[in-house]
């Protein structure tokens, strides 16, 4: 005969360390798993979908959240690795730049140093170089390439939405198309 | 009605395809020796014999063309050829050209040969099926064919050759009136004394001129106005009629004025010349105006006709028109020569491949060809299996899913064919459906389940064979994360992935060589339609190109004709 699994416990969850969060995190999932329409949400952003189940969360409980799951070990050791190979590119390249790179040392990288020729979208700001376009220039040298593949590791594996993008995900404004629901192992 | 009836492939060929197949069969049925084009020796035409030539022509003006009348296998070609009778007894008739229209009512079978073919046959076909219409038959006007009946007529008639008439009124005086002797001559070519021979110049289709040459004596009682040789040139008319079934020269049309006349030593006074041309028109006119006109005989447009039928008949029981031969399969291939024919609604030849044998209702197979050349239906027993492709191995740990740093064990992932309709999609899909467990730091694993819609995009591998790969739906959707785990990546698990190969044959010989080309899958829940384009490489166009020896044949090795 199973075991009827205990509902999740009424009133505010409060966590203000990372052992609080170790304590609650079996009647947190309890209480995603009840309430699978703000569940989906954590892929939206976690922090607020675990306050609309009135779990409240320190300051540096979210932070530990946010980067634990932007930033899986596999993805920071990725990171450091890239981190520390530019700065050896960029060097035996005869220039210093600290990483990450601001839109002027990007473009001076690319435009400059490399002598790549800028795209047509990008004539408008002469000399600078927004980090969401080093993909555009990835082909054309192994250094940009790496570049931007650092830019979008730092990002993190996962970008949480805004407030606002939050509500219209919940609203139903918003969709992720192909997920149905998420549960938790408890 | 269903996709597949109680088969697991049926292949449809609409009838802009058959068309296709038609044509290329017809403008390759004279090199390749194909039944239509020939000539019988001996064809009684009404009292005449004669030799009848056919064979299809005007093929790129007007693209010879057919239907599927309502029973079933039925087909009617139309055809358009050119018909050359030349009748044994007037040899100088020459060649008549006729060009007839017909329908040719008959069958599509499927033949006992290993592999079997598909053709269409003409056995039961009747003069009165035919809807023959006979055109043309314009007589070509030569000397050859007036001039022995001119000849004939000089003999029959000797006052054409010597002619005297006196107390002929001469106005040029002095005496009041002449003798004057006429002598026209027809001499056989190279006989002793030659004077000259009667002959014909064709003018246009309608008119000769008969050049008769002679000689014109004026004698008054004091002296000789005239005495010289001379040519009398006659225009005449020429009546092709063939309804009689004649051609006849119109002597009693004849004038005066159709007269011309030239004297080879002119008396010197313009006078006399006048006057002497003046009189010999006139008599000549009326000499050859009293004459009966020279007539060949001809059949009768009624008889040509019959004759013709006649002979469609005899060649539409030897006649083999190709239309699909289907290559022996290849181990593993979907055994095409299982092809069972049906016609369908007078709109597509289908092609039923491999009966199920599980107990399903034969039925009508659907139209599901559109536009395209061909349409392929595969049965949902045959699909499912290959979608197998697209799923089973995604199953398991995906260490550093798409990059994100997270691993992803996917749990089960399945699909189903779906209709239109089905999911919310205006299209039909395969609705793909599964669970993942994602790997995260500090918090239990989420269970992801998912689910979404995947359409088919068809190609053909390098052996030919067709393939499907997945293009997952709702790309589009609103897709706000712009990290990598977007829980709607998880459709890149499908995305992109191939089903088993289908071995279905692209290359069919038949007529030359056909290429299927796939271009687009529909899904339904009872299988899909891959519809494709046809391309015909005729032999005429391969031998061109010199790749004959590469494929395989039809013509000559298979045709029965070559």
């Amino acid at each position: 005969m199973s075991k009827r699994p205990r509902p999740a416990p009424k009133g505010t969850i409060r966590v203000e360390t990372e052992r609080d969060l170790r304590r609650h995190v079996r009647a947190i999932s309890k209480r995603l798993n009840e309430n699978p329409d703000i569940a989906r949400l954590v892929f939206v952003n976690p922090i607020l979908a675990l306050q609309d189940l009135d779990v409240e969360l320190t300051a540096d409980v979210k932070k530990h959240i946010m980067e634990a799951l932007r930033f899986p070990p596999r993805l920071r050791e990725r990171k450091a690795v890239l981190e520390q190979e530019l700065h050896g590119d960029i060097g035996e390249l005869g220039v210093r730049m600290r990483l990450p790179l601001s839109p002027a040392q990007r473009g001076r990288l690319l435009f400059e140093v490399l002598s790549l020729e800028p795209l047509k979208e990008d004539a408008g700001s002469p000399g600078r170089l927004p980090p969401g376009r080093t993909p555009a220039y990835a082909e054309l040298h192994p250094v940009v390439a790496k570049l931007a593949e650092y830019e979008r590791v730092r990002q993190g594996s996962v970008v949480f939405q805004s407030k606002t993008s939050y509500q219209a995900f919940k609203r139903g404004e918003k969709v992720h198309a192909w997920l149905d629901r998420v549960t938790f192992d408890v | 009605m269903s996709l597949t009836s109680c088969y697991r492939y049926i292949l449809e060929f609409p009838v802009a395809t058959l068309n296709k197949l038609y044509q290329a069969a017809m403008s390759e049925s004279g090199p390749a020796g194909m039944a239509v084009t020939k000539t019988w020796d001996n064809v009684p035409i009404a009292g005449y014999t004669a030799t009848v030539s056919v064979r299809p022509t005007d093929l790129d003006t007007n693209p010879p063309t057919l239907v599927l009348p309502p029973p079933d296998l039925a087909v009617k070609p139309h055809v358009r050829m050119r018909v050359e009778v030349s009748i044994s007894e007037v040899p100088e008739l020459g060649q008549i050209v006729y060009t007839v229209e017909f329908d040719l009512p008959g069958v599509f079978v499927k033949t006992a040969d290993a592999p079997p073919r598909l053709q269409m046959v003409f056995p039961a076909v009747t003069a009165g099926a035919l809807n023959l219409t006979v055109t043309g038959g314009d007589i070509p006007l030569t000397p050859e064919l007036v001039e022995p009946r001119i000849h004939a007529l000089y003999q029959a008639n000797p006052s054409l050759a010597h002619n005297v008439q006196n107390n002929v009124p001469w106005p040029p005086g002095p005496d009041a009136s002449v003798q004057v002797t006429t002598d026209i001559y027809d001499d056989a070519e190279g006989s002793p004394g030659f004077r000259g021979r009667i002959t014909v110049v064709v003018l246009d289709a309608t008119h000769i001129l008969i050049k008769l040459p002679g000689h014109f004596r004026v004698q008054g009682i004091s002296s000789t106005y005239m005495d010289t040789d001379m040519e009398v040139d006659v225009k005449v008319a020429v009546e092709v009629d063939i309804a009689l079934g004649r051609v006849r020269a119109r002597l009693d049309q004849v004038l005066q004025a159709d007269i011309a006349i030239t004297f080879a030593t002119p008396s010197g006074n313009p006078l006399y010349d006048a006057g002497a041309k003046f009189i010999l028109a006139q008599q000549m006119a009326s000499r050859l105006r009293a004459m009966t006109d020279p007539e060949v005989a001809i059949p009768t447009g009624v008889q040509i006709h019959d004759a013709v039928a006649d002979r469609i008949v005899v060649l539409a029981g030897d006649l083999r028109v190709p239309v699909f031969t289907p290559p022996a399969p290849a181990a593993g291939e979907v055994d095409f020569t299982t092809f069972v024919p049906t016609t369908v609604n007078g709109q597509v030849l289908a092609l039923q491949v491999l009966p199920r044998n599980d107990g399903t209702l034969c039925d009508p197979p659907d139209v599901f060809t559109g536009t395209s050349d061909f349409s392929i239906a595969v049965a949902a027993i045959e699909v499912q299996p290959k979608l197998q492709g697209l799923t089973q191995g995604q199953l398991g740990m995906h260490n550093d899913f798409a990059g994100s740093g997270h691993d992803v064990d996917v749990k089960t992932l399945d699909g189903t064919l779906s209709d239109p309709g089905d999911h919310s999609q205006t299209d039909g899909h395969i609705w793909i459906s599964g669970s993942a467990d994602v790997s995260v730091d500090c918090w239990p694993d989420p269970t992801i389940h998912f689910s979404g819609p995947v359409f088919l995009d068809p190609h053909t591998d390098p052996d030919g064979k067709l393939f499907l790969t997945a293009r997952a739906g709702n790309f589009d959707a609103d897709k706000p994360c712009c990290g990598n785990v977007d829980p709607d990546t998880i459709k890149t698990l499908v995305a992109g992935q191939e089903s088993d190969r289908f071995a279905l044959p692209t290359g069919f010989s038949g007529v030359g060589q056909l290429t299927l080309t796939f271009t687009t899958a529909r899904i339904f829940a009872a299988g899909i339609v891959v519809d494709g384009t046809l391309g015909v490489i005729t032999s005429h166009e391969l031998n061109a190109a010199g790749v004959r020896s590469s494929v395989d044949w039809w013509f000559g090795e298979q045709a029965g004709g070559g």
